[in-house]
């Protein structure tokens, strides 16, 4: 693996083939979960996969999506136009030194936008190949700050997680975040079941999301190249 | 102090009245430091004055990349178009805004040594952000800070090659000996270009000088690292103290 602990010329000299870059946010996520929930989880799995499959790890964006938290305090966003273009200017900082695979891991549910960026790369560059991979856990169906997230911040970060849980369910379907905020829908900010949350499920859920993301894009990549040479 | 690791009851009810974001790059730093060098400097000042200042103000995680497009090309260099970089912070300093945090202090890449607050040194555009935001939003302020032109008088008494030195040369391989020394490799003798250094904006870094190094890398020590990160850091706060102080004299008598 190399990331930003190496000189430009040993990376240049390794020729990595494919750089992964994690998608993070800072948002509120109760009272019991850090705001960084989203970006700590990210740069952990983007860091592992990019170790077993020696990659190019770009650090994790800190910043994405995260308006749907409105007023919330310590939430902080990128509008849509402008994750938009970091992920444009990242994916061609790697196509010009030669690095024309890319995995977009995205760690926040409401990243909408990076479907249509990557998309849209992947026709106008014909030799560039960018995938988008998001974060699912099989089973597990929570939508914010839940049993997942509880979970993993258990396994990742257990010192920064206060345990006095929320759990609520709100009665309507996800795209309500389309229509108001995450207070409006859940004043204490959860969306799931925090009091299920455990550190083995932690473990479990960032060793199988490694297993997982691995299997993915070497499936996607040999579709990609096969399609491609067609 | 309050960072990405708290919760947002803790921020919630510690109603900080500033935040601090760092904005770093990741780009060559000539054959023998990280092309993280940039963020690993700027995230230990950020965090460093941060701590100094007082407990209530927020810290957000640095921004890694900057407007590094003379790099573009070589190993490990992501950059931002600066538009993008422009947008970034826009996005950021007003969503501190919208939840009522109305004192924002953008702690640019250092750049090189020298100058002062008024000419940016690298990440060109944070001057230009920081005087839109602050004509959009006149009851907030918005500062930007270069702890390198800041401390510019001191780190000439520390360094030898101060004057000269431009990009991966003495002073940020001596921070980076005294931060990181694990990640620093030997390097052979730095070199000065015969150029002034406007030529960044006309040409590719590594079409001026050849591996990137402008200084002189191998007079770097531990100890000139350590004695200048402390001035980065002393300078940087008094810099944002009297900055806010002389701001809000001049709010209240506007009012």
């Amino acid at each position: 693996m190399y990331d930003l602990t190496n000189t430009s010329s040993e990376i240049r000299e390794a020729k990595p083939q494919l750089a992964i870059f994690g998608i993070g946010a800072i948002e509120q996520h109760t009272k019991n979960l850090p705001v960084g929930t989203d970006w700590i989880t990210v740069s952990e799995l983007s860091k592992r996969v990019a170790r077993e499959i020696n990659a190019f790890l770009v650090p994790a964006l800190p910043f994405s999506m995260s308006q749907c938290h409105g007023r919330m305090a310590g939430t902080v966003w990128l509008k849509p136009e402008t994750l938009a273009k970091v992920i444009e200017d990242t994916a061609l900082s790697l196509y010009e030194q030669g690095i024309k695979k890319v995995v977009i891991l995205n760690g926040h549910g409401g990243n909408f936008i990076l479907e249509p960026v990557v998309q849209e790369l992947n026709i106008i560059y014909k030799d560039l190949s960018i995938i988008l991979i998001e974060l699912e856990f099989a089973g597990i169906t929570d939508i914010h700050a839940g049993t997942m997230e509880t979970s993993l911040q258990l396994y990742l970060n257990e010192k920064n997680v206060r345990t006095d849980w929320v759990d609520y369910v709100p009665p309507v379907g996800r795209e309500f975040l389309d229509y108001a905020v995450m207070e409006l829908i859940s004043p204490q900010g959860v969306w799931g079941t925090q009091s299920r949350g455990n550190k083995e499920l932690g473990k479990k859920i960032m060793d199988t999301s490694v297993k997982n993301c691995i299997k993915k894009i070497h499936e996607i990549f040999n579709t990609l190249e096969e399609k491609r040479s067609d | 102090m309050l960072y990405y690791n708290n919760s947002y009851i803790d921020i919630k009810k510690t109603n900080p009245q500033v935040a601090i974001l760092g904005i770093a790059s990741i780009e060559k730093h000539g054959n023998h430091l990280p092309v993280g060098t940039d963020y690993i400097i700027t995230e230990e000042i950020t965090k460093r004055v941060t701590k100094e200042l007082n407990e209530k103000i927020y810290l957000l995680p640095t921004f890694p990349f900057g407007t590094s497009i003379g790099h573009a090309g070589t190993g490990g260099t992501i950059y931002m178009k600066y538009s993008t970089l422009m947008k970034v912070i826009k996005d950021l300093v007003e969503s501190l805004y919208y939840q009522g945090i109305n004192k924002v202090v953008l702690i640019n890449n250092h750049g090189r040594a020298g100058g002062s607050c008024i000419v940016p040194q690298g990440n060109y555009i944070t001057k230009t952000a920081v005087r839109q935001l602050n004509y959009e939003y006149p009851e907030s302020s918005v500062i930007w800070v270069q702890p390198f032109s800041e401390a510019g008088e001191d780190l000439l008494k520390i360094f030898d090659s101060c004057e000269h030195d431009v990009h991966a040369g003495e002073i940020e391989t001596s921070l980076m000996l005294f931060l990181k020394e694990k990640m620093v490799k030997k390097q052979k003798d730095g070199n000065i270009p015969d150029f002034s250094v406007e030529f960044l904006n006309y040409l590719p870094f590594n079409q001026i000088s050849k591996d990137s190094v402008w200084g002189k890398p191998e007079l770097g020590s531990f100890e000139k690292g350590e004695k200048a990160l402390n001035i980065l850091v002393q300078k940087t706060v008094e810099y944002i103290k009297n900055t806010f102080e002389q701001l809000d004299k001049m709010k209240s008598n506007k009012i």
